[in-house]
């Protein structure tokens, strides 16, 4: 029964795994992306250290009260993720208004029609943080070597244990 | 088989219960309608100062302000208020959600969008020396927070000026 258990959480905790690492690159065949989050400007829709998943369309195509994903108005080149407040389109030009929930000054810029921004469909709360401790060596070797040495000591062992069962049984009959 | 299932189970519940969901606009629009001083008319409040100004107008509230529009030449005039098209710092489309009326004399010489005002309002007599009062009111006329939240109207009103006379 506890082995049985075991192996349903080995395989639960791999699965999961999988999943995220699908949820995280689909999008990117999709066109889209996953970014993780630098300010607590969003908070607590979005909170500093979430992983979100970024798809593309065009800024005619979004709808105030979603997060907008864009290049900072002020020229710095960050990208801000913002809700967007309102929307105007006229002459080929669209005028965004978009704030953060968190702060109180919006932010007001104007893009032409048609132009790609992206809009944040998915977080992954604090994945973010994770993401980045992924970078060092060490990391690497705790989350990926030592899980598929454990997983793969527990297979030879299931391989080793499993003719034993059979010719036990047998006697016992 | 089930461990699976679970594994799958759990990371779909995280993120759809962490989805940020989208929130309705929070913003009202800024609306800044100003007159300036010209060569024949005395305002006050004149230019940088607003006669109606607004950080947070939303649909349902209405923002007045009054001007006092002084004639300081030697003749009647006859005064409207026009807002030339080059003035009128923010998408017209933005605008035309913000309504106008002007009165003076409980008498309305506008009743329009900011835009609308692009083509001037009636106008009402200031005898030589003499002074006016108008007041000004505006509002959001749709109830779409999307066209308007957090958009900034800004208009320089200017004066549409008739002579009535040759002198007092």
């Amino acid at each position: 029964m506890r082995r049985l258990l075991l192996t349903g959480l080995i395989w639960a905790l791999i699965s999961f795994g999988g999943g995220l690492l699908l949820l995280l690159s689909v999008p990117r065949v999709l066109g889209g992306q996953s970014m993780t989050v630098l300010s607590g400007s969003m908070a607590p829709a979005v909170e500093t250290g979430d992983e979100v998943i970024v798809m593309p369309l065009r800024v005619e195509q979004l709808i105030p009260g979603e997060i907008a994903v864009f290049d900072d108005p002020d020229g710095s080149g960050r990208l801000l993720n913002h809700r967007v407040q309102s929307m105007v389109q006229e002459d080929g030009m669209v005028h965004v208004v978009t704030i953060g929930d968190a702060n109180s000054a919006p932010e007001r810029w104007t893009v032409p029609a048609g132009q790609k921004l992206g809009r944040v469909v998915a977080r992954i709360p604090q994945l973010g943080y994770v993401l980045g401790r992924l970078n060092s060596r060490y990391a690497l070797l705790f989350l990926v070597v030592l899980p598929a040495l454990v997983l793969g000591v527990w297979l030879l062992a299931s391989i080793w244990r499993s003719p034993e069962q059979p010719a036990r049984l047998g006697r016992e009959r | 088989m089930i461990g699976v299932m679970v594994g799958l189970c759990a990371l779909l519940l995280l993120v759809s219960a962490s989805r940020p969901g989208s929130e309705e606009p929070r913003l009202g629009a800024s609306l800044k309608l100003s007159l300036a001083d010209t060569g024949e008319l005395e305002v006050s409040p004149a230019d940088p100062l607003p006669v109606l100004s607004d950080d947070d107008l939303r649909a349902g509230q209405l923002e007045s302000g009054r001007v006092e529009v002084r004639n300081i030449t030697d003749v009647p005039l006859d005064v409207g208020f026009i807002v030339p098209a080059e003035e009128l710092q923010t998408g017209m489309l933005a605008a035309a959600q913000v309504r106008v009326r002007i009165f003076s004399d409980g008498r309305a010489l506008a009743d329009t969008t900011v835009p609308g005002l692009v083509r001037g309002s009636g106008s009402a007599p200031i005898a030589a020396g003499r002074s006016k009062d108008f007041e000004f009111q505006a509002w959001i006329g749709g109830s779409d927070p999307g066209l308007y939240a957090g958009q900034a109207v800004t208009a320089l009103v200017d004066f549409e000026l008739v002579r009535l006379g040759s002198g007092r």
